[in-house]
């Protein structure tokens, strides 16, 4: 054994007795003193006995109030509004049971935990995500109370979900006597506000409001078809109303309370079919969580029984205020929505449609053209919709929409859009860039990557993973290296990425190589002469590149680390950041077992939205753990930075003064 | 608590110690051993079928303390401990992350290649290839031989 191998074995026996050690007795005194009961929670059942329970421990925390109805006796799930609590796979909020954010729990329980405690775990209801503890007077979701309703994933809205059932059952014993059709937070003063329509010959024409302070009708004169949901549109802190002027929802409009009048926003949020015989639409709203504002994307749907459901598919975060807003409808002849078009993105600023966009599902946000404005990059039309109004197309180059991908390669401040053709053998991937007039300009041959085709398996069982070649060179001014060909693999059980090859005579250990996978949620891209940074969010792990004289070995890192590595302060990053979060939270539920903390390395993402117009709060953090394999969503936590003076300047769990 | 499971922790704790001390903040070790051996009491019945439980907790006190600093990082009272080349810690701190846990778990811990694969997640093979990397990064940047 050399020196140096003694070194660590003292080096970790120095280190372990400088840790106080654990003994089973501080189990027990924590157990106690902390946890009080470890409460299994499900929303795959929702027997009588639960709302039962829980009325009954309303009663005990708040008061007399009046008895909901409750859901149906035969423990189905269902509720007495007719919506249904999912359980797995991409579940979806029924208008009625709008997300409340950060629910007051201690409200729902009161002051009785024993008894909400034997109740829910009487009722065999367990949390698939992770556990409510109950604790003195409240519970703390680990994961429940910590997602954002705007960027609620699948996973994480069956959860919510189920909490917002939960506060519905007993917030909806309802001070103003009436089950509410909306749920809002209208003045932030901590108390659940309703939402009541009120009809005449079947259109609302009034809207009344019942908060803290009581009843009130805040809004007359209005002639609409339905109240869509409540969401802060305005980014004021405060929920607004979003209202549909008919039936198919081609045109809603913002209902924003203002000192309490009501304010109908000028702007139009447009929604509609899609033309295919469906009755889902696509539509869009700005949320406000945290200071910035931000564009969710997603699809509703009418159900039979006149409610509808909305489906978050998408939620990005604009580089600018003034950023792009993706309106639903059609591209009909008066340019305005109808049955037989796609969806439509424009700028805030200009109210008339720019640009046709047929699947949000594939679209991307980010500044290509440099002018600090989110442009959006609609892969399957071939277009990128910049923020300046202008459409620039790349329709010749378009091919497999699955393929595009955004990155500053040039460090120019402006995203590349790199799109992937196949060719026989080969998919090559070249980037573009555009300018503000639309301009495209395409990259030389040279610059491309070229992906071949999976060779044949190697001779251990690692080698399972996918071979690829790639070549890149001369892209940007300071990438003179070529690499002339090589292969790697990524090995998909442990996430263990490594990939060797030869390097030309030419190559330097600065030399920018770019690949990226076959699948496009692996999209990785390294950058070993800058920081070893990954540019574009990948939820395989990154790796961390040795150069040798004829060799470059890449190892798998953290995503951890790989997050520290990467500029929080990039707008368009961190889009791709959240954009990833939420692919892979779609995953969610289709996994047989996402509970229990024995999970392959976990990898993390995290969230953040810094600068916020608050005294106290500088930044939230939202930080995702996903199993290595990016399948499973273990927790989503919350974090705060505080401003200078109020706390901990790191992010922390703890709370700002 | 059951006696049982006294014996459990008195055995396993050591070892965990001494492995969470490469990959958390000095602050966290303990926490992270508290999450662990609660994992393991909730999951009493379980454990036992667990065939290397020192591995499993390991990742249980990763996952469950999930601090976003991982991987071997700097303590301020590693300049107390004797005898360490000052440039030893840079040196295992600059390795690839897979290689600078095997390296801690098997060269440091002592652990064997099977337990160290087992908590990592890889392939005893791998965990190899691991060690024999790391080691030789290390010993070139030290400039020892082997």
């Amino acid at each position: 054994m050399t020196d140096f191998e003694e070194q660590l074995r003292r080096l970790a026996e120095g280190r372990a007795e400088l840790v106080e050690p654990f003994s089973a007795d501080e189990l027990q005194t924590e157990t106690e003193a902390e946890t009080a009961e470890i409460i299994p929670f499900s929303p795959r059942r929702w027997p009588t006995a639960v709302a039962a329970a829980l009325l009954a421990i309303v009663a005990v925390g708040a008061g007399a109030f009046a008895v909901f109805g409750g859901p149906d006796g035969g423990g189905s799930g269902e509720f007495a509004d007719g919506a249904t609590v999912p359980s797995t796979g991409d579940a979806s909020l029924a208008t009625t049971s709008t997300v409340l954010g950060d629910l007051t729990i201690p409200d729902v329980i009161g002051d009785d935990v024993d008894a909400a405690s034997e109740a829910l775990r009487d009722a065999g209801i367990e949390v698939e995500l992770s556990h409510l503890f109950v604790t003195e007077g409240e519970i703390v979701g680990d994961v429940v109370d910590m997602i954002p309703s705007d960027m609620t994933t699948a996973e994480g809205r069956v959860v919510e979900l189920v909490v917002a059932r939960l506060a519905a059952q007993t917030l909806s014993t309802d001070p103003c006597g009436r089950q509410a059709h909306l749920l809002a937070n209208f003045d932030d003063d901590l108390l659940v506000d309703r939402v009541y329509p009120r009809f005449t010959d079947g259109r609302i024409t009034e809207v009344e409001i019942c908060t803290g302070a009581g009843l009130r009708t805040v809004a007359g004169g209005l002639d609409f078809h339905r109240l869509e949901m409540a969401t802060d549109v305005d980014l004021d802190g405060l929920d607004d109303l979003i209202a549909s002027v008919d039936a198919a929802g081609f045109e809603s409009r913002v209902l924003s309370l203002v000192d309490e009048e009501v304010i109908v926003l000028p702007e139009v949020l447009r929604f509609g079919p899609r033309g295919d015989g469906t009755a889902d639409w696509w539509g869009c709203t700005a949320f406000s969580f945290g200071g910035e504002p931000r564009l969710g994307v997603g699809t509703i749907t009418a159900l039979p029984d006149g409610t509808s459901e909305w489906t978050l598919t998408e939620t990005f975060l604009l580089a600018e205020t003034d950023g792009l807003r993706i309106a639903g409808g059609g591209t009909g002849e008066d340019g305005q929505g109808g049955p037989a078009g796609s969806a439509r993105c424009q700028p805030v600023s200009d109210p008339q449609p720019r640009c046709a966009v047929s699947d949000l599902d594939v679209a991307m946000l980010g500044d290509v053209d440099g002018d600090g404005v989110a442009d959006l990059v609609a892969p399957r039309d071939g277009v990128v919709c910049l923020g300046n109004g202008t459409i620039a197309a790349l329709g010749g180059a378009a091919s497999d929409a699955g393929t595009w991908f955004l990155d500053d390669i040039d460090d120019d401040g402006a995203l590349e859009v790199f799109i992937g053709q196949t060719t026989t053998g080969a998919t090559t991937v070249r980037p573009y860039s555009i300018a503000g007039d639309g301009t495209v300009t395409a990259a030389a041959e040279e610059d491309c990557c070229v992906q071949t085709a999976p060779a044949a398996a190697g001779s251990s069982a690692e080698d399972a993973g996918r071979w690829f070649s790639c070549i890149g060179a001369g892209v940007g001014p300071d990438r003179a290296a070529e690499l002339v060909s090589g292969r790697f693999w990524i090995d998909v059980e442990n996430g263990i990425v490594e990939w060797t090859h030869d390097v030309g005579a030419a190559a330097s250990p600065e030399a920018t190589y770019r690949m990226q996978f076959d699948d496009p949620t692996a999209t990785d891209a390294w950058i070993p002469g800058n920081g070893c940074r990954s540019s574009v969010g990948a939820w395989r792990a990154p790796a961390e590149i040795e150069f040798g004289d004829d060799r470059v070995t890449a190892t798998a890192q953290s995503i951890a680390a790989f997050n520290e590595s990467i500029s929080t302060d990039d707008p368009a990053r961190r889009v791709v950041r959240l954009r990833d979060a939420l692919g892979i939270s779609r995953q969610l539920g289709q996994s047989g077992d996402s509970t229990g903390p024995y999970r392959e390395d976990v990898a993390e993402g995290f969230f953040e939205l810094n600068g916020h117009l608050d005294d106290s709060v500088a930044g939230t953090r939202w930080s995702f753990v996903f199993s290595d394999d990016g399948s499973t969503l273990l927790s989503v936590d919350r974090l705060w930075s505080c401003q200078p003076g109020r706390g901990h300047e790191e992010f922390s769990s703890e709370l700002c003064a | 608590m059951n006696g049982d499971f006294d014996e459990f922790v008195k055995e396993v704790e050591p070892v965990l110690r001494r492995a969470l001390t490469g990959c958390m903040p000095q602050h966290q070790v303990h926490d992270g051993l508290a999450e662990a051996f609660t994992y393991a009491w909730e999951h009493w019945d379980e454990m036992g079928e667990i065939e290397r439980p020192v591995g499993y907790l390991y990742r249980v006190a990763q996952s469950k303390t999930r601090s976003r600093k991982q991987g071997f990082l700097p303590w301020k009272g590693d300049s107390a401990i004797p005898e360490v080349e000052p440039e030893l810690m840079p040196a295992l701190e600059a390795l690839p992350s897979s290689q600078k846990t095997a390296v801690w778990l098997v060269t440091a811990c002592g652990w064997s290649q099977v337990d160290a694969a087992d908590a990592m997640g890889i392939t005893p093979s791998s965990v190899s290839t691991h060690v024999a990397r790391g080691l030789d990064a290390i010993r070139q940047k030290l400039g020892a031989s082997a």
